[in-house]
């Protein structure tokens, strides 16, 4: 088990494409870490880069207290899972488990002998003598993680492993990876464009964007006090809203109509200051009348989710969704006005687009306190 | 419709289209008659007069017997030049099963600038400089190299030839097996050949069959290059030796043609089955020759 | 390469390029030596008067474009070179191809045991060795007269109006020979072609009320004109250097069946002027190459 220290590591591919520029990173030993971030966007080469499938260009790599930049993948200890698992098809699922184990000379006995114990401990115990092609989606990842874990790395590399699963079996797996990391508590680093994976599994994560870490921290903190535009507008379920706004007496004025302004920004803004507020369609409210700073819409449609409602807004400012409860959803056409969170709503530098305040939330100062 | 009954007065056009249609039918089956017969009579010869005890020149079985395969495997030239076909197809197919997925694996695992470019102009080049076109300087470089008169000589020349093709099938082959394959076996710490060895290779059997039998069949039926290349008549494989039967002069022996040429016909026809009925026909480029 | 890696970037089975070249060598030094070599070498061995034996074998001499000047106006040459074209065009180029391209066509949707035995047959004449066809077709073909004193299967068929195939009709019989021995080939590419349209191409077609000439011209060609100008490549290319001919009637008689092969091997081999011979290669390379890219340059025109 070891932590893993990157530090300015920068990858160009042979086409010219920057796919890491100057990446630090941090990941604690035993740490469940997810990369997220949207295609193209360099988790991936990250992740093959700590494996060793990827030489950098320039920075460092270590792994607990060895420099591994300049090491070939197998001395590096690390395990990997494929998105597509890469089971051997011309083996049966022990000698697929068991193939790592051949290659670090393991005799053949003990190696099946780890083999069916690691395999049972997954609950692959009925089906040590299938081929990868007589296995379901879900048992072959279960493969994979058991060659993974067979293999007895210091860290774990997840890429997209759940992504060639249908949703229920997500779901199931999902708990699954949840609890091995809790039995094994190995560093993992897991890849993903999900961020509901990220959110759930992960101690801690990174959003990347364009080769670049644009935000380490908690899923609590990253979902609730996104550093940057970017990942404000990457993350959540319905995307952030985000209003073009300035600083106006105390007040943020978005087109004819005002909010307050946040609460963790306050007394860091300068009046007049062009601004962009950022709300959460959950975290803003309806109200059939004007009540003191909200913001004058007129719904569009509404969609049912379920549980709530989205509702489609357009205010002199732009398009605005907003989440009600399930009783009270308006009709369309209605003249509404949107009533901002103070507590929740976030407020970023329009020329530079970052976060106005402390980094993290309250709540995540807490958890990272705890540490 | 009950059986025996008219069709109620079928109007007119009817009765055109179906005696139009009959007469396609019978056109067809006249046709195929025809392509059979044109096919079949010339081999008809071969698969006959090996059991005939004094065959002649027409397909028939007359007198049948056995004898003839026992008289044959008494000849020691039919049993040296059988040996030495099988050296030949076998040495071969080795040195080109081998040397093939090496480099067919480089070439697909490892960025080369214009390697397709170079597959093709390798390829252009071995469908060019045939056995026929460069008989010339290839007994000539065989003479100079010390290799002339050997079964080496032959099975590398042969390999020559047979190699660009080869590559190419192969890089296909390997082309198509993922590469999550081979980094995974990487990042568990697996060097070049073992990877080769446990990975690749099994990944990419159904190829690596598909030209042992193509190389095994091809210098199996060659006749020029070690007609070229081998004079000492202990080193003639069997497609020169039975040339040699039937162009000597004075009386051919028929029995003995026959029953060698069945003998030696017969492993190219049943390889040819086998990789039919196990990977289906498919075509690379001059798969042939 | 990038800075600072060792052996450069490694590939995905992590193949440095260093081992790449380890594993190319043997391939490219066989095909180097034994494939591209010659090609080379005979250009220059075509300029001298090298021969097998005699004062020649000892001392050669360079004797310039001599050779190929005997060549282009001895007759002998040009003589090889037409007959071979004629047999080109007429066995492979017309036979081969339409008839295989006729027998894909009548077979593509008759399913069935009788089918496939039909299909192994034309196979099997593909795959036989060359050696062993050759004697099946002199006997086959064979007349009463000549060193085979016995009459063949044809003429005891054909009974009265029997001929001496090999010795009358020495080219048509070779053409016969050829349509027969490399139809397989043409037969199974254009089986795969026309497997290759979508079925809706050709009912659509039959909808719009085409007859099965308008079908094969107006959808069935121009969809299979890949198939077809690589199998013309092809065929054109091995009829070209086919040497059974040799087998079948050793050039004969007289020069009627010389083809360019035959002609070269007797040059050199049984004449032994091996600069004569070399320089025949040069030419027959030469031709070889144009072949393949005029049908190249029709390919890519195409796409």
């Amino acid at each position: 088990m070891a932590a893993i220290t990157i530090s300015q590591l920068t990858k160009v591919f042979a086409n010219g494409v920057r796919a890491l520029r100057d990446v630090d990173l941090t990941i604690a030993d035993g740490e469940f870490f997810a990369l997220l971030g949207p295609s193209g966007c360099g988790k991936t080469t990250l992740l093959r880069t700590i494996a060793g499938l990827e030489a950098p260009n320039a920075g460092r790599i270590v792994i607990g207290e060895r420099d591994v930049t300049r090491m070939p993948p197998g001395p590096r200890k690390v395990a990997m899972v494929f998105q597509d698992y890469a089971l051997y098809p011309h083996m049966d699922v022990t000698d697929n488990i068991a193939y790592p184990l051949k290659i670090q000379r393991v005799g053949r006995a003990a190696r099946r002998q780890r083999a069916l114990e690691t395999g049972s401990h997954l609950g692959l115990a009925g089906m040590m003598d299938r081929r990868p092609a007589q296995l379901s989606g879900g048992q072959q990842q279960r493969v994979a993680l058991a060659r993974a874990v067979a293999s007895h790395p210091q860290v774990f590399l997840f890429d997209e492993p759940l992504s060639n699963l249908d949703a229920r079996l997500r779901m199931e797996a999902r708990t699954f990876l949840k609890r091995l990391h809790a039995d094994l508590r190995i560093t993992t680093v897991y890849v993903t464009h999900d961020q509901s994976e990220a959110l759930a599994l992960a101690d801690r994560m990174a959003v990347m964007d364009g080769g670049v870490i644009r935000q380490v921290g908690s899923p609590v903190e990253v979902f609730q006090r996104p550093a940057n535009l970017f990942v404000a507008s990457f993350i959540g379920s319905t995307p952030m809203n985000l209003l073009d706004a300035r600083v106006d007496g105390g007040l943020v004025r978005v087109g004819p109509d005002a909010a307050s302004i946040p609460e963790s920004a306050r007394g860091l803004v300068q009046e007049g200051e062009p601004v962009v507020l950022g709300v959460r369609p959950e975290y803003a409210e309806l109200h059939p009348q004007r009540v003191a700073e909200s913001i004058a819409a007129r719904v569009v449609i509404t969609e049912h989710l379920g549980t709530a409602f989205l509702v489609d807004l357009e205010t002199a400012a732009g398009p605005v969704q907003v989440v009600v409860s399930e009783e009270s959803p308006p009709d369309t056409g209605d003249d509404v006005f949107v009533l901002t969170n103070p507590q929740r709503s976030l407020l970023y530098r329009r020329d530079t687009g970052e976060l106005i305040g402390p980094a993290s939330s309250l709540a995540g100062l807490a958890t990272a306190a705890a540490r | 419709m009950a059986e025996g009954t008219l069709p109620a007065a079928p109007p007119a056009a009817d009765t055109r289209w179906l005696v139009r249609a009959v007469i396609a039918r019978v056109q067809l089956y006249v046709f195929i008659a025809l392509v059979a017969a044109f096919f079949a009579l010339p081999m008809a010869w071969l698969v006959l007069s090996p059991f005939d005890a004094h065959p002649t020149l027409v397909a028939g079985l007359a007198h049948p017997t056995l004898a003839n395969f026992a008289d044959m495997f008494r000849n020691p030239a039919v049993r040296g030049s059988l040996l030495n076909s099988v050296l030949l197809a076998l040495g071969t197919m080795v040195v080109v099963v081998a040397t093939a997925a090496l480099a067919a694996y480089a070439l697909s695992r490892v960025h080369v600038p214009g390697h397709n470019v170079i597959l093709y102009v390798l390829l252009l080049f071995s469908s060019v400089v045939t056995g026929s076109a460069a008989m010339v300087p290839i007994f000539l470089l065989a003479y100079d190299l010390h290799i002339i008169n050997t079964i080496t000589g032959v099975v590398l020349v042969l390999a020559g030839g047979l190699l660009p093709a080869a590559i190419f099938i192969l890089k296909d082959f390997m082309d198509s097996t993922p590469a999550s394959y081979e980094e995974s076996a990487r990042v568990f710490g697996a060097g070049p050949f073992q990877i080769l060895r446990d990975i690749v290779v099994p990944l990419v059997r159904p190829g690596l069959a598909v030209i042992a039998v193509w190389s095994m069949v091809t210098v199996w039926g060659n006749f020029l290059t070690p007609f070229i290349l081998l004079r000492d008549p202990s080193l003639t494989p069997a497609s020169v030796q039975i040339y040699s039967f039937y162009s000597a002069g004075g009386t051919a022996n028929l029995r003995l043609i026959s029953t060698f040429g069945l003998l030696y016909t017969l492993p190219v026809v049943v390889m040819y089955l086998v990789v039919q009925n196990r990977y289906g026909f498919r075509f690379y480029g001059g798969i042939k020759h | 390469m990038p800075p600072g890696v060792p052996g450069g970037a490694a590939s995905a089975a992590g193949l440095s390029r260093r081992w790449a070249v380890g594993f190319l060598t043997p391939a490219m030094l066989l095909i180097g030596v034994f494939l591209a070599f010659p090609a080379i070498w005979t250009i220059y061995l075509g300029l001298t008067d090298f021969r097998l034996l005699g004062p020649q074998a000892l001392h050669t001499k360079f004797v310039g474009l001599g050779n190929y000047q005997q060549a282009l106006t001895g007759g002998d040459f040009l003589h090889s070179l037409y007959i071979t074209v004629v047999y080109v065009l007429l066995s492979a180029v017309i036979g081969q191809c339409v008839f295989g391209f006729t027998l894909a066509w009548v077979f593509r949707q008759w399913k069935g045991p009788l089918r496939r035995v039909m299909e192994s047959l034309i196979i099997v004449a593909w795959i036989v060795p060359g050696s062993v066809v050759a004697f099946l077709w002199l006997a086959y073909l064979q007349g009463n007269i000549g060193p085979l004193t016995e009459t063949g299967t044809l003429n005891t068929i054909l009974g009265g109006i029997g001929l001496n195939w090999w010795l009358q009709l020495p080219m048509l019989s070779i053409v016969i020979f050829n349509i027969w021995r490399g139809t397989a080939f043409s037969m199974l590419l254009f089986g795969a072609a026309i497997q290759a349209i979508p079925p809706s191409y050709i009912e659509t077609a039959r909808v719009a009320g085409a007859s099965g000439w308008q079908l094969i011209r107006d959808v069935v060609i121009p969809r299979s004109r890949g198939h077809i100008l690589t199998n013309l490549l092809l065929i054109s290319l091995w009829t070209f250097n086919d040497f059974t001919p040799f087998l079948l009637t050793g050039g004969g008689p007289g020069n009627q069946t010389q083809f360019l092969p035959v002609y070269v091997y007797q040059q050199a081999f049984q004449q032994g002027a091996l600069g004569y011979g070399a320089a025949l290669s040069t030419l027959v390379l030469l031709i070889n190459l144009l072949i393949a890219l005029a049908y190249m340059r029709i390919l890519k025109e195409r796409r």
